[in-house]
């Protein structure tokens, strides 16, 4: 393009319109492609990376939001203080297992619900509307809803559940079941999201390939493992990815379902790595210790990208 | 291939079988948001159903401040991510300049980091700005948002070089082409950024919650929270401001819906 910009700059000589000079500027690909970026780089630098720098060094300091100018240098002394800290691990621990239940759990039933709406014709769109509905519902509101449902001896869910041998407790409540209520209630939210990945996935796999699969004889159960898991590969890497992603920020569940109680409650059986983050900045005003702990978070999230990515690539 | 009659019954079982599941909690949101209180945990015939309990609410609490707030709060965030987003990723899909590399890698590298490193930070500039407590504080942070940019970025990259080309022999320049070419081109994809950033914002929680300390400033999901803190004995009312919360969401999805089945499509996943 600068050839065109160096010709119109040629001629604006002086006899030149102000019509035409403006024209000219607006056919400037650096004018414009300066001019379109510029409202994104200034609103970024200084609500994110401005705030990311500020970020990095609080960690390093001990640091309140009480009083700001009062900042020590302390070096990796935040670093080090939560890796001494139990609630830190406990509320790892909290996340993990959440991680390692729920992303794989939500993953399969969003597989096997969008394999079988991909082969439906009738009713397609009212199911995946259906499905799809729990994602773009506020969490506050999923929370309290759920709570009403796992509530003792009201609660429907509670009551469904004793035919399975479970007490009947308020869940939410339960030192020993707020955790198992909290991935309940992520893969009730979660799950219709990635069938829809799923279902764009299954449309970008050729029919032909099923058919080649007929002829070899190969029945609906081989053709599955065989043809669709395989060719699905892709798909479910970013549905790992992305669930392990949203799983390990869990937080307004949490937090919904202490009610006034303490982060974590009851008694930090719903504590999760954010929820340890967030109690530690905000009700503890400790603002560089909560920033190590956010690096934490961070560098945890891209670890594990990096590792399921090597998982998943030595498979097959 | 067809199914048999066999294992078409099966799908539709199995589809119907889960999706109870996923009515169920809408059911009795919806159910027990129309009771009254004595009715409260008893099944009744629809002739019972009764409305106070919107009135109620309405009267009693500070709901409809809460609506205005992430009434304004959302279109405020909305305008300026289409804007923002779109003008971005114009520049970086189509126009040639030194440090596009650099600012894309910038933008790009957003989706990477997660909130929880910028709100300490964010949260003290609001208290220095004295924005706490106030519209700027909850929309200037959030006009702009990384993944939004990739995925209209996504979309120019797709449009055929020969439109700009012609239309550049028609006289217009690049501000033209956007403006003229690009966005009437666009509106699918307008439509994705609009349900994305729309929920996005609507369902926020933790930003509205640290951000504001005052009632009166409350977004929507902030409200119900502290009203399920307060009524919780009171399912009927809580379930009266899940539903208020909820409807406005889904009258947004059903008419967006289609476009963000094909954005989901297109950029592969919301990260």
């Amino acid at each position: 393009m600068t050839p065109s910009t160096e010709m119109n700059r040629s001629m604006s000589k002086p006899k030149q319109s102000f019509r035409s000079r403006l024209y000219g500027l607006g056919n400037s690909s650096t004018f414009v492609g300066y001019l379109f970026v510029a409202p994104i780089l200034i609103l970024m630098g200084i609500w994110f990376y401005y705030p990311l720098l500020q970020s990095f060094i609080y960690s390093f300091q001990d640091i309140s939001f009480l009083n700001p100018d009062a900042a020590t240098f302390v070096g990796l002394d935040n670093y080090i203080e939560i890796m001494k800290d139990k609630d830190f691990w406990t509320a790892l621990s909290h996340s993990f297992l959440l991680t390692v239940v729920a992303v794989p759990l939500q993953a399969i039933l969003a597989l096997v619900i969008a394999v079988n709406l991909n082969k439906v014709l009738r009713f397609k769109g009212l199911f995946r509307t259906l499905y799809y509905m729990p994602y773009i519902t506020s969490t506050i509101a999923v929370t309290t809803v759920f709570m009403y449902l796992f509530m003792q001896q009201e609660g429907i869910a509670t009551q469904f559940l004793t035919w399975f041998g479970f007490p009947d407790v308020s869940w939410y409540a339960n030192v020993k079941y707020a955790l198992l209520f909290l991935m309940i209630l992520t893969i009730w939210t979660y799950t219709g999201f990635y069938m829809v990945v799923y279902l764009g996935g299954l449309q970008t796999i050729p029919n032909d390939i099923y058919e080649a699969g007929l002829v070899d004889g190969a029945n609906g159960w081989q053709q599955f493992w065989k043809l669709t898991v395989p060719m699905l590969k892709p798909v479910t890497y970013l549905v790992i990815m992305s669930g392990i992603i949203n799983v390990m920020q869990l937080f307004d569940q949490p937090y919904a379902l202490a009610r006034n109680g303490s982060l974590g409650s009851p008694a930090g059986a719903t504590s999760t790595i954010v929820t340890y983050f967030y109690s530690q900045a905000f009700s503890f005003n400790r603002s560089g210790y909560g920033s190590a702990a956010a690096f934490i978070i961070f560098a945890l999230i891209i670890g594990l990208s990096f590792l399921q990515r090597r998982f998943m690539k030595e498979e097959i | 291939m067809a199914d048999s009659r066999k294992a078409k019954f099966l799908r539709y079982l199995l589809l119907f079988f889960f999706s109870i599941f996923f009515i169920v909690p809408f059911g009795y949101a919806i159910y027990t948001s129309l009771l009254s209180k004595e009715d409260i945990g008893h099944l009744v015939p629809p002739t019972r159903f009764t409305f106070e309990n919107y009135v109620d609410i309405f009267t009693t609490s500070d709901i409809l401040i809460w609506y205005k707030n992430s009434i304004i709060v959302t279109f405020g965030i909305l305008i300026g991510n289409l804007i923002v987003n779109t003008t971005a990723a114009y520049s970086l899909a189509r126009l040639n300049y030194r440090g596009r590399g650099v600012v894309f890698f910038l933008v790009i590298g957003m989706m990477m980091v997660p909130y929880q490193v910028m709100i300490i930070p964010i949260f003290s500039m609001i208290v220095d700005l004295k924005w706490l407590n106030s519209y700027q504080g909850l929309i200037i942070p959030f006009l702009f948002q990384g993944f939004l940019v990739f995925l209209m970025r996504q979309f120019f990259l797709t449009v055929p070089r020969e439109l700009e080309e012609a239309a550049e022999v028609d006289g217009l320049n690049k501000i033209g082409i956007f403006f003229r070419i690009m966005l009437p081109l666009s509106k699918g994809a307008i439509g994705t950024q609009i349900i994305f950033s729309f929920t996005g914002t609507w369902n926020s929680f933790v930003w509205p919650v640290t951000l504001v300390n005052d009632s009166r400033w409350y977004v929507m999901t902030v409200g119900l929270n502290t009203l399920k803190n307060r009524y919780f004995e009171w399912p009927n009312l809580t379930m009266t401001g899940v539903v208020l919360l909820t409807v406005p969401i889904i009258i947004v999805f059903l008419l967006f819906q289609r476009h963000m089945v094909q954005g989901i499509a297109t950029t592969g996943l919301k990260g």
